[in-house]
């Protein structure tokens, strides 16, 4: 009689639930990789939408430079700060919390301070296919037939005011004024909703500006005082 | 006697098979998967890391135009005391070794300065990035051709600035290259001029 020929049915029973086990754990593991290529795609927009944003801050705060934003000695409630700021003076800085769209057919960036109802700074997915000139995403208040998307962009910029410094100058003849210690901290939040109907994820980017006129001859010459 | 030619213990040794096969499998998915978490995280890491050094080439584009002693000093005189890169109160000493605002956290060293600031806002105080610029890494030469010429070498990190050790650490660095004439202006133009694209002291 042979008594331990082959399995027994509890054993087959063990064997099968270890082998069940052993697959469904590296299936799941699969499962969940595929989830996160979904999570690294948005993670991608995420981040090429918050650098979007710095650049286009950095090229605000460049044009503004070119152009004019030269330090007004008579002008003492905190000019100096907006003319290196332009359009995002105020609306992106003092704690407010804004969004930026890009230029859509040769216009200007378009800031605007975050309404403070329903989904503040949500950005809409273009719907129409879209040309060359226009950007896919913008921000909601742009509005033609635009759905929601599950982004927001917020940009907060936090200049810091420094009164103007007077420096002797190696022209022994002027004093010249300085603010060149006028910086700021630009950061950009994108959040967005990933299987969920909050902001569960997001991405986060942030540098420092500088205002560069502060020591171009022209701003010099323009603040000579004289003395 | 016992018949030890048995077949007895060949279940224990499959069950080992198995076991020791499904174990390798899963440790090999569980070190792809890290690995691949850690290397997603290094895009990430970076993007921060080329924001920081672009705030450290910022700074050292305002003081070579903002540094009096810049337009007339080789060596940049000056650079740590006068003028800084930190966003000084009026209040400040600006001469002082280190000082912060708005969670800028700005270090005279002596040999350069270094700024670091909370990518992410407050209440994420280890997460920090360091942008970072030796005075020797602000080259100043004369040149009869393109009178004065600066090269930049900004170097910023993901992590705080003296932390070296750090395994996750990322470095990006931005060189910069640009002439000023006799008088500190910046030649052609108003901008500084790219030259060349070349981020070297030696032509």
């Amino acid at each position: 009689m042979h008594t331990n020929r082959g399995f027994t049915l509890i054993e087959t029973f063990g064997a099968i639930a270890i082998l069940i086990f052993a697959v469904l754990g590296p299936l799941s593991l699969l499962a969940n990789n595929i989830a996160d290529g979904a999570l690294i795609k948005d993670q991608l927009t995420a981040s090429y939408l918050a650098q979007e944003a710095v650049e286009a801050i950095i090229n605000i705060r460049d044009q503004n430079i070119n152009t004019e934003a030269k330090y007004d000695p008579a002008d003492t409630a905190q000019g100096h700060q907006l003319g290196w700021l332009g359009s995002l003076a105020g609306v992106c800085t003092g704690g407010n919390v804004c969004n930026i769209d890009l230029p859509v057919s040769g216009g200007n960036f378009s800031v605007k301070q975050c309404e403070t109802v329903d989904d503040p700074c949500q950005m809409v997915k273009e719907d129409l296919s879209p040309s060359e000139n226009e950007p896919f995403y913008l921000y909601r208040s742009f509005g033609f037939g635009d759905t929601p998307s599950t982004f927001k962009r917020e940009v907060k910029i936090e200049a810091i005011d420094a009164t103007p410094e007077q420096i002797a100058s190696s022209d022994v003849s002027t004093t010249h004024y300085f603010w060149s210690h006028e910086i700021a901290k630009v950061t950009v939040k994108v959040s967005w909703k990933f299987k969920s109907s909050n902001y569960n994820k997001s991405y986060t980017l942030s540098t420092i500006i500088y205002d560069k006129t502060a020591g171009t001859p022209a701003t010099q010459s323009l603040v000579d005082t004289g003395n | 006697m016992k018949n030890y030619s048995s077949n007895k213990g060949f279940v224990l040794l499959y069950a080992l098979l198995v076991a020791s096969i499904v174990l390798v499998i899963g440790l090999t998915l569980s070190n792809i998967i890290v690995k691949q978490l850690i290397i997603s995280s290094i895009s990430r890491e970076m993007n921060n890391a080329y924001y920081a050094a672009n705030a450290a080439r910022e700074c050292a584009q305002m003081l070579a135009g903002v540094n009096d002693a810049a337009k007339t000093d080789p060596g940049l005189v000056g650079i740590t005391a006068a003028v800084s890169c930190g966003g000084v109160p009026a209040a400040t000493d600006i001469t002082s070794a280190s000082y912060s605002v708005n969670d800028i956290n700005f270090n005279n060293l002596a040999n350069g300065f270094y700024l670091e600031y909370v990518p992410e806002g407050s209440g994420l105080a280890n997460r920090v990035a360091c942008g970072q610029l030796d005075v020797q890494s602000i080259l100043h030469y004369s040149d009869p051709a393109y009178d004065n010429a600066h090269v930049i070498h900004a170097r910023g990190y993901n992590t705080k600035c003296l932390n070296p050790d750090s395994n996750r650490r990322v470095e990006r660095i931005l060189c910069y290259d640009f002439d000023l004439n006799q008088n500190g202006d910046p030649i052609a133009g108003t901008n500084p001029v790219l030259y060349d694209g070349k981020c070297d002291a030696t032509r």
